[in-house]
Parts: structure tokens; sequence; C-alpha cells
């Protein structure tokens, strides 16, 4: 101690000595379960591998949209339905139909002729507006780069919240979630509500419609992209994906779709409209349970199958 | 966090992330901010393993002064070619050119030759930062106001704003001015210029460095004690705790606040939000300033503090004095004084002032809200010179007006655009809406701004330190262990630090 308060290298004790406190922390941290975290890093990976992860053709289904999308249909579905498929969810929270989704479903889809192949695009009012082109989920993935090499390390020694340090040291666990969600390699995200609430998404998008109508420009890419993939042998399907009747009201009223005119020029750009009908059920006003959406999934996929049948 | 320098339009704004909220064409190209936070920016645990492999090398290796100058260019270029390796070519080209000119001004001494040489490296600095940071604000303006289609025809490279081009180029900048000025000595050693332009520490957010600091000094084969590499980590923890803790934590709030301005209303929430970024930007700055400060010291050079508690100031004109204080005196050395500064007529010194804070604006961005941030500073300026109301006023009311006035124009500073700062300001200043309260600012936040200022007080310590030394080197010892390991264990999400975008 003589020497370590005299001359030795204090820089080099007080280093060790964080060190030692850091590992200690984090041990602690790591020792006690914390679902809020895991969800967190559940939620990054999934998306990480959705934005990084997908090869060049290797999906013959691509399933496009919003939330509705990859939480309310279910790959393993389609590939049920149509056996020998490989079906993926690239849906994306508010995301929107335009030609950097396009782009990224053209790299991802295959282009076998040999085999069913096929685009679903999910057409809720809100994928139509201009803040949904802006395809700020999919970028803001984008931009924060794939996984990091240290990502495990970065893992352990996460940050440790306050509220966090309060319950390890009161000995209390987290409370379960009201969220369920479960995150597939194949796109979808299994999601439900324990406590479910019908009209829970309701303000939110009243919110999101304000000053965000649908865009006809939007509208025109998807139509032209559609003509497209048509003329390419691909089998493109759209529905509009069923919720609750209050959330369609509000939709109809606020949005500015003209869903008839869109299903128009959708089929005669040579696009298959799919009526998905109502009999679902969801868990906050908007998305589907997860057995609604196992069962809307089954739908289209036979829509697919049957427009295979006479392509 | 300010705006995104991809100059999308209509892109969220969402925290210094934003610098890749790119456009749709640039995205696959645009390296980003977030990804240089994950990988090589102090609060990465990639700068730790650069850091600690440095450390080891460096006592080894800085005796002899080629190897020093090697190490350090080196590891410096594989810092910042860490997020990525192409634009290493621009401070090439930077320091290049003032490498060669100033060796220019040194051989060529007729008045025109040396006008010369000085033009080109001003063309080539200010070339540089007008295609990589002003191209497509310019084009933008262009095109809102003839109606053109300039800023679609921009190459996408220029949408990309390089790391820390507005304090390299500078820096390099004013080592040609000040070798013009005869205040210093060129150096005739590549490497050894490359060493002073490219060091680490400071190369992507400062503090601006002047070789009359520096450059010269870093001849000597510098030597540290035990009692200074101590000090050296106690700036660093500083700036590790002002930044991880603090900074970080607040950002949170600023950065929900921000993502939609429109959609909050309440007097009480936007002054809350306000004092919470002016709170945030200071300790993100100055806490990197001081890891800066503290490598540079670890390493035996010391430099000026570029902080010196700003929000104390009585009078913008001392808040410039306090504030990034490398910046503030570059533009008063290069741009106030060549002016006239305050040696001319009334109306002359206020176009120099207008001038310099208006390019101080612009430095900090490409957007008219940096613009009118520096504008607005000008007019704080300008009144206190015609009024000298701090001198009159009691020091507490001087330090309360110059705090609040600073923290509305950082508004302009933060806000996207001027329909959001619009929104901001009006409420601010609207008290209908004080009743209307929802701020959730975390205790926490609190409790580690008053743990950290407790922290760099010391001030029952001091006392301590006289009477007991022995004890103290321990009690410190321990300090500074805990304090870093606050700073990591409560840090907030990993963020970018504010100024890498400048």
């Amino acid at each position: 101690m003589a020497s370590f308060t005299s001359s030795s290298e204090r820089s080099m004790w007080a280093l060790a000595l964080a060190a030692l406190l850091v590992l200690a922390v984090a041990y602690l941290n790591n020792a006690s379960p914390d679902p809020k975290y895991d969800e967190t890093r559940n939620a990054r990976t999934f998306w990480q591998h959705k934005v990084f992860g997908l090869a060049d053709g290797i999906y013959n289904i691509v399933l496009s949209g919003d939330s509705r999308i990859y939480r309310g249909l279910a790959p393993a579905q389609f590939d049920a339905v149509l056996k020998g498929t490989k079906t993926f969810n690239f849906g994306f929270s508010g995301g929107g139909h335009n030609p950097l989704i396009f782009r990224e479903i053209d790299r991802i889809l295959n282009d076998d002729p040999a085999r069913t192949h096929a685009v679903v695009l999910g057409i809720t009012p809100y994928s139509l507006t201009p803040k949904a082109q802006m395809n700020a989920e999919y970028l803001d993935y984008k931009a924060k780069g794939p996984p990091a090499s240290l990502q495990g390390i970065y893992d352990w020694f996460r940050p440790l919240s306050f509220s966090r340090l309060k319950k390890l040291a009161a000995g209390k666990t987290a409370k379960p979630s009201n969220e369920v969600y479960s995150y597939g390699d194949d796109g979808w995200v299994r999601s439900d509500w324990v406590k479910r609430d019908t009209g829970a998404e309701l303000a939110n998008y009243k919110a999101n419609f304000d000053g965000n109508r649908v865009d006809q420009a939007a509208i025109d890419a998807v139509i032209s992209k559609t003509a497209d993939w048509a003329a390419q042998g691909i089998i493109v399907v759209a529905f509009r994906p069923p919720t609750t009747p209050a959330m369609i009201a509000l939709e109809n009223t606020a949005s500015g779709f003209n869903e008839t005119a869109f299903k128009a020029a959708f089929r005669a750009a040579g696009g298959l409209w799919v009526e998905a009908g109502q009999h679902y059920e969801t868990y906050d006003g908007s998305h589907l349970t997860p057995e609604s959406g196992e069962q809307l999934s089954k739908i289209i996929a036979s829509a697919i199958e049957a427009a295979a049948r006479t392509h | 966090m300010g705006k995104s320098p991809c100059r999308c339009e209509g892109q969220p704004a969402s925290g210094s992330r934003q610098i890749a909220f790119c456009c749709v064409f640039a995205v696959d190209f645009v390296p980003s901010t977030a990804r240089l936070a994950e990988h090589m920016a102090f609060n990465s645990l990639d700068f730790l393993v650069f850091i600690a492999l440095f450390a080891l090398l460096w006592p080894c290796l800085k005796t002899r002064r080629l190897t020093r100058y090697w190490l350090i260019t080196l590891a410096s270029l594989i810092f910042y070619g860490w997020w990525d390796w192409r634009f290493l070519i621009l401070i090439v080209i930077s320091g290049t050119t003032d490498f060669f000119t100033s060796i220019g001004l040194e051989r060529y001494k007729t008045p025109w030759a040396r006008k010369a040489l000085l033009g080109a490296s001003i063309a080539v600095n200010l070339g540089t930062l007008a295609i990589f940071k002003y191209a497509p604000f310019v084009a933008g303006t262009v095109d809102d106001a003839l109606g053109t289609t300039l800023k679609a025809n921009i190459p996408a490279f220029m949408l990309i704003l390089p790391l820390g081009i507005s304090f390299y180029t500078f820096q390099s900048l004013s080592y040609t001015i000040d070798v013009y000025r005869g205040h210093i000595k060129a150096t005739r050693s590549y490497i050894h210029f490359f060493a002073f332009l490219s060091l680490f520490p400071q190369l992507v957010a400062g503090p601006i460095i002047r070789a009359t600091s520096l450059l010269w000094r870093m001849e000597a084969p510098p030597h540290t004690t035990e009692s200074q590499r101590f000090a050296a980590l106690r700036l660093i923890v500083a700036g590790y705790m002002q930044k991880l803790l603090v900074a970080d934590n607040l950002a949170i709030y600023v950065d929900k606040a921000f993502a939609n301005p429109q959609a909050s209303t309440g007097t009480l929430f936007w002054w809350g939000v306000m004092a919470a970024f002016a709170v945030q930007i200071y300790f993100d700055f100055a806490g990197y300033s001081n890891i800066a400060r503290g490598l540079l010291k670890y390493m035996g050079w010391n430099i000026t503090a570029n902080f010196r508690f700003p929000y104390f100031s009585r009078g913008h004109r001392e808040f410039w004095n306090r504030w990034h204080i490398s910046l503030s005196h570059w533009f008063r050395d290069y741009v106030y004084i060549p002016l006239g500064g305050s040696h001319r007529s009334k109306a002359k010194q206020y176009i120099a002032l207008w001038t310099t804070m208006l390019a101080s604006g612009l430095w900090h961005g490409a957007n008219w809200t940096f613009l009118a941030w520096g504008a607005l500073h000008a007019a704080f300026v300008s009144i206190e010179r015609a009024t000298k109301w701090p001198q009159h006023a009691p020091k507490i009311v001087a330090i309360a007006v110059t705090a609040l006035l600073t923290t509305i124009a950082w508004v302009f500073f933060r806000a996207a655009n001027f329909s959001d700062a619009a929104h901001i300001i009006r409420n601010m200043l609207s008290p209908q809406n004080a009743a209307h309260v929802d701020i959730d600012f975390p205790a926490a936040s609190a409790l580690f701004f008053v743990a950290f200022e407790a922290y760099s007080l010391y001030l029952p310590l001091r006392a301590l330190a006289r009477s007991h030394p022995r004890a103290m080197r321990c009690i410190e010892t321990v300090l500074l262990a805990a304090g870093l390991a606050i700073a990591i264990t409560f840090r907030g999400p990993g963020h970018g630090f504010i100024y890498f975008q400048f």
C-alpha cells in the first residue's frame, strides 16, 4: 500500500478496479431475468435479419406492407398450402409501397419460372400515404448497420437503468408485459395482447392521417410495378388487411383512400385482388390475433394456388 | 443532433443517427454516424480495443521522432478509416495542399506568389467543404427559388458529409495562414505534418488545435509523470461521465420530443425539453473535448480547455469565450480580425461581427436554421455591444438572461426546419399553454447530473488532500474507478456525438 500511495501507477489501479466493478455489475445484471431487454434484443435481431440478412433470390413468395402485414401474415401457412415454396414476410412498421421496397423484393424474389412466385401486397390506406413512403423503420435499421461483430459482448455489458437497479436491489422481478411478441425467422411477428383492447389504436390512426392522406403518386407506383411484375409472370396479389369495422370506417373517411378505384386500376395492371372478408379478431383494433393471421394467410395462399393453376 | 446532413426533405429528425436517414438513391452508399458510434467513437468497444493497443505501443515508440509520427498517423488513419476509408482521401488532399503551400510560402517571397499560394490553400479547403457540406444546400435553395432541378442531379457521393470535415479543414487551413503571417515555421516533414493534422483524439470533433500550439511541440519526446497520467485519466473519465451518463440519458427525452415536435404543445414542456437539450449538447461536446484532452495529456501534450462553464456567462460575448473556445477563437483570428475586428468604424465592426456569427452558424450545418441560430447570436452580441446591459444588470440576472436567450436560440440549432422551430418558440412564449405540463424527465438523469457535479468538484476532498495526501491518493483512485464504472454501467442508449456531423 505504501508504494501504491507514493509512486505506483494509479491509473492502472483505477482502470483495473473499474473493470472489476463493471464486470460485477454486468454479472448481476445478466444473472437476473430481464424480459424487457430480451424483447429489445429479439426485436433488434429480427429487424437486422430482415434488412441485412436476406440472400438474393431465395424466396418464392414475398409478402409486403406495413405492421398489419408483418404481424398479420404467417409465411408458414403459405408454404403449407402451396407446398415446396419458401415464403418471407417483408413487412415493416409504417412501411409503404415504393421503389426502394420494390427493389428489395426483386432482389430476394426467386425468379425460377418452374416454381410459383408471387408478391403479396397488403394495401392499407396508411401504406399509400407520404409518411409511409419515407420507409422510416427500414431506413432506420439500414442506417444502424448490420449486427456488430462484438454484439454479444455489447449485450452482456448492456446499460443498467436506474429502475432496474432498484428492482435488482429489492429482489423484484419484472412484471410480465401485456404485449406478447414472438419473432420468427420468416419475417412474421406473432403478436398478441394479454388484455385485448379493440379500440386502442383508433386515436393513433386518426392522428396518423392528419395532414397525411393517401398519395396518388404512391398508388401510381404500385400500379406501375404490378404491371411490371405481371409482365414477368409473377403473380401479384393485393388485399386490404382486415381489421375492426371502426378502424375501416376511420380509414375510409380520414385517409381519402378510394378502394374501388384502386382495385380497378390494380386488376387492370394484371394484379389479383383478394377480398379477405371480415371474420377476424384483432387485439388492439388494428392488428390481427395470431389465429386470425394464420386464417388470413391460408386464404391468400389459396388464392395464389388457384391463380398459379391457371397461370 | 441538429439536422440531417443528408439533406433529404421530409425525413424524420430523431437524433444524430438521422445522419443516415438518407435519400433512397443514396442509402446503400452512405456510411452512417450511427455506425461510427458502434465502431470507433470514443464510446465504443472498438475504440476501447484500439486505445488499449495504442497505449501499449505508445510508451515504446514515442521516444524516437519518426516512429512517434508514424504511430500517430497510422493509428489516426485506422481510427478514421474504421468509419469509411474512402474519405481518408479528403484529409490527404487537404493536408498535402497545406503542407506544400506552406513550404512555398517560405520559399517564395513576392507578395503575389504568397497570395496565390494562400489563395490555393483557401480554395482547396473551402472548396472541399463547399462540395461536401454546402453543395446540396445551395442547389436546394436555387431549386426553391428558380424551380430548377439541380439537387436531384447532384452525384450521390456529394450527399455524404464526411465526419469531422469542418474540423480538420479548419485546422489545416489555419496552419497555412499562420505560416503566411509568419506566426509559425513550416515543417519540411510530411509525416510530421500529418501526425499533427490527423491526431486521432481530436480529428473528428475537435478541439481545433492550432499548429502554433502543438506542431513544433511534437518534435520533442513527450514525457509524462505518473501524476500527469492520472490527471489525464481523470479528464477522460470526466468526459465519459458527461457524455454517457448525462448527455446520452437526456437524449432519450429530447429525441422523443423532436421526433414529432408539432404533436407537443405546452410552455413548460418545451422549456423543459430545450433546457434538457442545452444540458445535453453541452455535456455531449464538452465530454468529447475532455476525452480528447485527456488522451492528448496521456500522450504528453496539454491543450487548453474547450469549455469553461458557458452557461454561467454574463452576456453572449462572454458566452463565446466559454463555449467551443477553439472554434470561436478560430473565427476571431481568421475571420473577425481580418475583417477589421474592433478597430474600425462602428458600422464596420457590426458587419465583421455579423459576418463572423453567420459564418459560424453555417459552419455548424448547411441549413437556414443554423444561419438563423448564428444570426440570433449576432443580434444578442450586437445588442450587448450597443447597450452594455450585462455590465449594468446584477450578475445573477445577467447570467439568467443569457442562459434563457441561449436556450431559445438552441431551438433553431436542434429543430429540423423553421416550421418546427416556430412551433416550439410559439409554445415556449405562449402563457396560455403554461398549464399544459407533460414533462417526463427521469429523476435518474437529474441524480446523475448532481452526482457528476459533486464528483467533479471534489470540494470536501480538497481539504483532505492537503492534510492527508496519501489517503487522498487512495480515495481519488477509488473514486475515479467508481466514476468510470458508473459511466459505463448507467450509460444512456448508444448515441453518436452531436458534433460528429459538423
